[in-house]
Parts: structure tokens; C-alpha cells; sequence
């Protein structure tokens, strides 16, 4: 462990000129700030590493989340595994219309902060309060700092973003503000290209990861 | 982790892009009320999916009988959902109450119950009887500020990146670097803007939090 994140530090000092100060502890820290960064700009898609699994088994039709919970993605109910849909706020209102019912056979669910626990806590609505039924959470899962011993979780062809988002903070903190706004934009270009790769659009597409399709300004 | 860990984490890594390891012209009281202001205007900015995890609360009270107004949390911000009795309320803007009274049609009733917010308080305009009422709202995180040789409290949102990158922008103002301060203010919102599409409901989809429709907000081709 740590062999691929010294790598990476190596790598992103070779972007930086000599008279930039950096030590290896801060460039670290900004290299863990560009991977949280991608965690909420980069599809699902291109964020295999970070996708994780819990199963696990209800009580009272609630669930406390995995400590490393970032985003869910999928919720499935049961030992048929039924996909259940997020209650949106919009919407709970409806929740005792019959259109919105919440059955074993139709579930729903909300997630919201569980003061007691002090920690978000997953809620099913399947209409029995102490539904003790098992359950399958696909998430998101916030990558651990990157440290001398802590590799990088995302596979190496987002490096090139981690890389421009840590010169960036770095050239900032050196007050050279102008070229760290061109690493910036740098970073956001790779960004663009990840993101057109794998958007999903609402219009038609063949092949999941998607066709690259470039934003309309070209 | 301890207690104020993360904020220390967060007010060193201001201080690192800040170039002042140790306080000089900023003190640490200082980044800490701006940390909070960015927690604040997070909360006030992002969607309700993108918050919930973290500070939508649910609190359940009593009614009683012929009271219609009952005080909101002393950390509301804003209302997701109401329900009396256990049936969820609809709202009803407060401009138009009087039209309660005049249109029979649209009176309330214990059983198609309606309530607003009005003078820091949830208002169900009907006679109401006793029993309990559930509010889930978004809360206000804790402030990141301590008291006198306390240590200020952790952050309740996971964007700790975004929030230092608004507490940079109000140093910078502060110290009259208007050009920088209104860089980093632009990455902040774009920050909200890429999380708030993120959970973006296309109109013709039900579901979860989508990944990204299309990649328009931060074009820099």
C-alpha cells in the first residue's frame, strides 16, 4: 500500500515548477480534495471504484447507512429484491393517496438524519412500521484520504484530473493565481470529457457506458 | 475521529491556500464563522435529495385540542412535509388562507388537513383536536464556531471542499483581493450547481439521484 499514491504525488510535482513549495503532507491533502471532488462531478458510471454494496437486514423498517455513505443509487427491498423509489419531497404529500401506497410489494424509501444516532439513517415504507425484512443498498462511498500509505481508490485514467485539481490549490497557495485558474480550467475540461462519456441523456442511446455526446456549444 | 477534527482539518487547509499557516490577518474565529456561512448557504441552496442525509429532521409533537399554531424547531430552515395525524398535510400559501373561509370547496378538514407557515409557526387553519403532528424539515447544522477555549464544532455536510472554498472567497474579499475573492465565489456556486443537477429529477423520470443529464454548467472548451 501507499506504492500507487507516492506515484501520484510524484506525478503532480512534475506538473509544478521547481519554485513551487509544496510538501509532501499538503500536496496530499489537495490530492484528496480533487478525488472527493469527482465524487460529485463524474457520472456513477465512471466511478466503479467507489460503488459499493451493503446488505443487511432492517429493524423497525430502518437502517442506519455505512459510515463511508456519500450518495445512494439503489435501493432494492426484500428476498425478491424489489427495487424501491426514493420518496421525493415533492411527493409525500401523496404517500397516503393510492396511487403512492407504499406495500411490501411496492416500497419506497426516504433517507433523512437520525438525531438519536447521529447519523443518516435509511427508512423503508413498505407499510409495516416494524418490517424487519432484509434489504440491498447500492452507494457511493466517499474515498478514504489519500496518504503516503493510502493508495488512490480511482483507477489511474482519473489521474490526470486529480492531478490539475491538487497544481491548482497548490499554485493557489503559492499565490500564483492566474496559472492556478488555468489548471482549473484544465481540470474541468477532463471533467467535461468524463462526463460527456458516460451522461445518460433522456434521449435515445445504444451502449451503456454512453456514446460520447459533447455539450451543444460546440 | 475527535470532536473538531474535521473543522481543524477544514481551517488548516483555508490556511494552506491562504498562504497564512498561522494566524496573522485572518484569525481562526474568523474562518470558522465563514465556514459556517457556507454550511448556511449550502443548506439554503442545494436540494432537498442532496441534503436530506444530512440535516433533514424529523420531530413529532402533540396537538391539542382547538390550537392551531404550534412553534417551528428552534433549528428549522425549511419545511419538507407536514403531517396531522398521520395523513400528510398539503400546504397552503399564507397569502391565500382567506380563501379557505370563502370557498367550501377547499376547506380543511382533520381527514384532507392543509397547513402553513406563518410567524415562526406551523399553522393548521381548522379546528383541531387532540393527537400528534410530524414535521420533517431541513435543520440548521450546528454552528462551526467555539466558545472560549472550546473547540468548535464538526461540520454536518460532506462538502468540505466546497465550504473552504467560500470561506477562501470571503478572506480574500475581506482583505480586498476582489479579483481572487470572486473566483473562488464562482467555483463555489458552481460547486452547488454540480451537485444540485446531480439530484435534478428529469420531468418524464421517477427515481433515485440521477447521475448527470448533460454536462452543461461548466463548459470551458
Amino acid at each position: 500500500m501507499g506504492y500507487l499514491s507516492v506515484e501520484l504525488a510524484s506525478q503532480t510535482r512534475a506538473h509544478l515548477n521547481a519554485s513551487v513549495a509544496v510538501t509532501d503532507a499538503e500536496l496530499y491533502r489537495c490530492l484528496s480534495r480533487a478525488q472527493s471532488d469527482l465524487l460529485w462531478r463524474l457520472p456513477d458510471d465512471a466511478l466503479r471504484p467507489l460503488q459499493a454494496i451493503v446488505n443487511g437486514t432492517l429493524s423497525s423498517a430502518r437502517a442506519d447507512l455505512p459510515a463511508d455513505f456519500a450518495r445512494e443509487q439503489y435501493v432494492w427491498y426484500g428476498a425478491d429484491q424489489i427495487d424501491a423509489h426514493r420518496v421525493r419531497a415533492a411527493d409525500m404529500p401523496l404517500l397516503t393517496t393510492p396511487l403512492y401506497l407504499a406495500s411490501e410489494t411496492n416500497p419506497f424509501y426516504r433517507i433523512f438524519y437520525n438525531t438519536v444516532e447521529t447519523e443518516p439513517c435509511l427508512e423503508l415504507l413498505t407499510g409495516d412500521d416494524d418490517d424487519d425484512a432484509a434489504y440491498r443498498f447500492y452507494y457511493i462511498k466517499e474515498p478514504p484520504a489519500i496518504t503516503e500509505d493510502e493508495d488512490p481508490l480511482l483507477g489511474q485514467e482519473l489521474w490526470p484530473p486529480l492531478i490539475y485539481f491538487a497544481c491548482s490549490r497548490v499554485l493557489e497557495a503559492n499565490g500564483r493565481y492566474a496559472e492556478s485558474a488555468k489548471a482549473q480550467s484544465l481540470y474541468m475540461r477532463l471533467c467535461t470529457m468524463f462526463m460527456a462519456r458516460y451522461s445518460r441523456t433522456l434521449e435515445p442511446y445504444d451502449e451503456r457506458p454512453g456514446d460520447p455526446r459533447w455539450p451543444t456549444a460546440t | 475521529m475527535a470532536y473538531g477534527d474535521i473543522t481543524d482539518e477544514l481551517t488548516e487547509m483555508v490556511r494552506y491556500r491562504l498562504a497564512e499557516p498561522t494566524a496573522d490577518r485572518w484569525q481562526d474565529a474568523d474562518i470558522w464563522r465563514y465556514l459556517t456561512l457556507a454550511q448556511l448557504m449550502l443548506v439554503q441552496a442545494l436540494p432537498y435529495g442532496a441534503l436530506a442525509p444530512w440535516v433533514s429532521m424529523r420531530s413529532l409533537a402533540n396537538l391539542s385540542g382547538s390550537t392551531s399554531e404550534y412553534d417551528l424547531p428552534d433549528d428549522y430552515v425549511k419545511m419538507v412535509a407536514v403531517a396531522y395525524k398521520s395523513i400528510y398535510a398539503h400546504f397552503w400559501p399564507t397569502a391565500e388562507l382567506n380563501l379557505l373561509r370563502v370557498d367550501a370547496f377547499v376547506a380543511p378538514t382533520e381527514d384532507y388537513p392543509v397547513y402553513t407557515i406563518a410567524g415562526n409557526q406551523v399553522v393548521f387553519p381548522f379546528t383541531t383536536t387532540g393527537g400528534t403532528y410530524e414535521l420533517r424539515y431541513i435543520a440548521r447544522p450546528p454552528d462551526m464556531q467555539g466558545s472560549a477555549g472550546a473547540r468548535p464544532s464538526d461540520p454536518r455536510l460532506p462538502w468540505h471542499d466546497l465550504m473552504e472554498t467560500f470561506a477562501v472567497s470571503m478572506c480574500r474579499a475581506q482583505a480586498e483581493d476582489v479579483a481572487e475573492a470572486d473566483r473562488q465565489q464562482a467555483a463555489f456556486a458552481d460547486g452547488i450547481q454540480v451537485i444540485s443537477v446531480r439530484y435534478k429529477i428529469p420531468d418524464t423520470v421517477e427515481g433515485g439521484p440521477g447521475d448527470v443529464p448533460t454536462p452543461k454548467w461548466n463548459i470551458r472548451l
